[in-house]
């Protein structure tokens, strides 16, 4: 009887012990809770010699960014290729093509991260991997974060070179008609929430 | 002669005059050619293309347009052109007026409309592929179909009146044979 106490007792210890305990490893900085009405991602393109510019409608960012852990720090978004919104019917059809974003083969659009460095003036870069129409291109992307109270704004830009993502391909190709350089506008709000 | 004088137009209303008459046509010859190549079946890359180039001249055509009547209305109002010629006819003085007025309402309302459309429709304006003009209204599709219309009803009142002012110059010419048409050429001599 006091052998099987003995054995009770230290299987309650041991497992008080352990909850108790901090895991063996490092914990990553909390999932952000993205405030899907308040964030957005825009683009601006050049067409026929004038700037315009065009929103995604649809897009989940799952994002693990702490500027003071930042090699804990990942981001996973995933854009929506057929929400592309330029505000003219032909021209979102046209950009769903086969010569364009092949949206009924490549649905969605993907950018990770998992490596970020400080730059200037309080802004932060990392070097992630855009996934479109089956390619995986390096993209640099800068972007600062300003936090007020447990309430988190990312603002970023990165500079896409739409010939070497295969956008716009064939007859399109001409960057006489449609800027070579597409510049993308990332506003993200949320909350920081553990786990 | 530069300025106007009491009896003919001087050299830069007459400048003034003959370009944007000039452009003007270049603008329907244009507008048309697009409207052309809009109506082409199946819509390729390369009809799309072609239609884009042909808009892009087009809208840069109109901002200079734009342009030429700043600087003409403000020449008509530091120069005043001659008087018509004594025993015209009342009513041929209203229509002249008129006509006009009509000209030059249509010489800025036409170009702004289009520059109006090509914002509704997120299509902005580019001069010469030189730099963007600004929005003048956010995109908005069912006040660029109402644009639209303007634009094309304004065109086609400019064409009616065009008309108009053409005949009644080689009315003037042929058949009054007064110095109406004449005090618009450069290369007629003094007027007496």
């Amino acid at each position: 009887m006091a052998k099987a106490n003995l054995v009770t007792l230290l299987t309650v210890l041991t497992v008080v012990l352990l909850s108790g305990m901090p895991s063996a490893t490092v914990a990553e900085p909390g999932l952000w809770s993205v405030d899907h009405g308040q964030s957005w991602i825009r683009f601006r393109a050049v067409q026929a010699g004038a700037r315009f510019s065009g929103e995604i409608q649809e897009f989940d960012a799952q994002i693990r960014f702490d500027p003071d852990d930042l090699g804990g720090s990942s981001a996973n978004v995933r854009i929506s290729a057929a929400s592309i919104d330029t505000a003219d019917r032909e021209r979102d059809d046209v950009l769903r093509t086969d010569e364009w974003f092949h949206v009924s083969r490549f649905p969605v659009v993907t950018f990770t991260a998992t490596d970020f460095a400080r730059g200037e003036n309080n802004s932060f870069e990392t070097v992630g991997q855009l996934g479109v129409k089956g390619l995986s291109v390096n993209t640099p992307f800068r972007f600062t974060v300003t936090r007020t109270g447990d309430r988190l704004i990312l603002d970023g830009t990165a500079t896409l070179d739409r010939l070497r993502l295969k956008l716009g391909v064939g007859e399109w190709a001409d960057t006489a008609w449609i800027g070579q350089n597409v510049e993308v506008l990332v506003h993200v709000e949320a909350a920081v929430t553990d786990g | 002669m530069l300025t106007n004088s009491g009896t003919r137009y001087g050299l830069v209303a007459q400048l003034l005059h003959w370009a944007i008459a000039g452009l003007i046509i270049a603008q329907y010859v244009l507008a048309n050619l697009a409207a052309r190549v809009g109506a082409v079946e199946p819509r390729t890359p390369s009809v799309m293309l072609e239609q884009m180039a042909l808009l892009a001249r087009h809208k840069s055509l109109g901002i200079t347009i734009l342009a030429l009547a700043v600087v003409r209305l403000t020449w008509r109002c530091v120069a005043p052109p001659p008087p018509l010629p004594r025993g015209m006819p009342v009513w041929q003085q209203r229509m002249a007026t008129t006509t006009h007025l009509l000209m030059y309402a249509l010489l800025f309302a036409l170009p702004v409309s289009g520059w109006l459309m090509s914002s509704a429709t997120n299509y902005p304006v580019s001069y010469f592929g030189l730099f963007t003009l600004p929005d003048l209204v956010g995109a908005d599709r069912s006040l660029a179909d109402d644009l639209i219309r303007l634009h094309h009803l304004l065109a086609t009142t400019l064409f009616v009146v065009a008309v108009i002012h053409v005949a009644a110059a080689l009315k003037h010419h042929f058949i009054d044979r007064d110095d109406v048409l004449r005090r618009m050429l450069p290369w007629q001599k003094r007027i007496s």
